[in-house]
């Protein structure tokens, strides 16, 4: 009886969960290297710009920052306890925790979005209104927009790609326990939260001290 | 090649138990590094909240991505994408800070 997840070319289900997994891991280098551009861009613009670059960063809202950090890690656990749980073959746990994971997103993007708001009331989005004066400010909220625009961007493809599972789950024809689809969006989405992990800092606990 | 289902099948709670450690641990990386940004440490405030970012990248890298069970191919695709990195920072900032004036 092959397996229902079992797919060409391969001839047994075991290489192909190993060749999806190494594929997804060669698709999260390159989306390190991504980010990792911006990440130079903003060492380099650190570098060069001095005290007013990170006096900029005080004016980012670290409640903000801080909350949605700890959503989205409690969202990459809700993900590896629903990818260990389908993988073990408990149907009812993953698609729970698919959902879970999925809300945990949506809740971050809803924050994003109260914050977003607030820095542009309080004058902080590109254009004339800019309300810091130093160019150094500029040179940081651009990285500020554009890094965290980008990782937004990806968290919703994300949670398009748990809701996607949250759904396949619930049919028991699926094959949950073996197919390698689990574990390439769980990978996805940990990224998503490193990445994440990374930029929090970076934007949100400069200058405080 | 051996699967996940050649494992022992765990129980839903020895799932939750041991990925809930792990979360602990993280949010405490998230108390720790969000305290000491408050705390003046002149240039170390920048090394300390890159180093705390650092263990918890690592911690999700190895227990919720599973690097710790995976075998040697897939954990050098993943050391590979930092090396890269690595690359681009080095080259990068040999240029920056090499320049004269």
């Amino acid at each position: 009886m092959t397996d229902a997840a079992l797919r060409e070319p391969w001839e047994e289900i075991g290489r192909q969960r190993e060749a999806a997994t190494l594929g997804i891991w060669v698709f999260l280098a390159s989306e390190v290297l991504f980010f990792g551009g911006l990440f130079a861009g903003y060492a380099v613009a650190r570098l060069l710009n001095g005290s007013e670059f990170i006096d900029a960063m005080r004016h980012t809202d670290i409640w903000y920052g801080t909350v949605n950090t700890a959503v989205l890690l409690t969202s990459s656990l809700t993900m590896a306890v629903a990818a260990q749980t389908a993988g073990a073959g408990y149907r009812s746990m993953a698609r729970r925790c698919f959902v879970a994971t999925a809300a945990l997103g949506l809740l971050f993007l809803v924050l994003k979005g109260f914050e977003y708001h607030k820095d542009i009331v309080d004058g902080l989005a590109p254009g004339a209104q800019f309300m810091l004066r130093p160019a150094a400010a500029q040179v940081f909220f651009s990285f500020y927009w554009v890094m965290t625009g980008l990782h937004a961007v990806h968290l919703v493809i994300g949670i398009v790609l748990v809701s996607r599972l949250a759904v396949l789950s619930a049919r028991t024809a699926f094959p949950l326990q073996s197919s390698p689809q689990i574990e390439v969006t769980a990978l996805y989405w940990h990224l998503v939260d490193v990445i994440w992990i990374i930029l929090y800092p970076l934007l949100y606990l400069g200058g405080r001290a | 090649m051996s699967t996940d289902l050649a494992r022992s099948r765990p129980s839903v709670g020895a799932i939750w138990r041991r990925n809930l450690l792990v979360w602990a641990a993280l949010l405490m990386l998230l108390v720790l590094t969000w305290t000491l940004a408050y705390v003046p440490l002149g240039a170390a405030n920048l090394v300390v909240s890159l180093a705390i970012a650092t263990i918890k990248v690592a911690l999700v890298a190895v227990l919720f991505m599973e690097l710790i069970h995976d075998s040697a191919l897939i954990r050098i695709v993943a050391i590979t994408g930092l090396f890269w990195l690595a690359v681009l920072f080095l080259l990068t900032f040999a240029d920056v800070v090499t320049r004269p004036g």
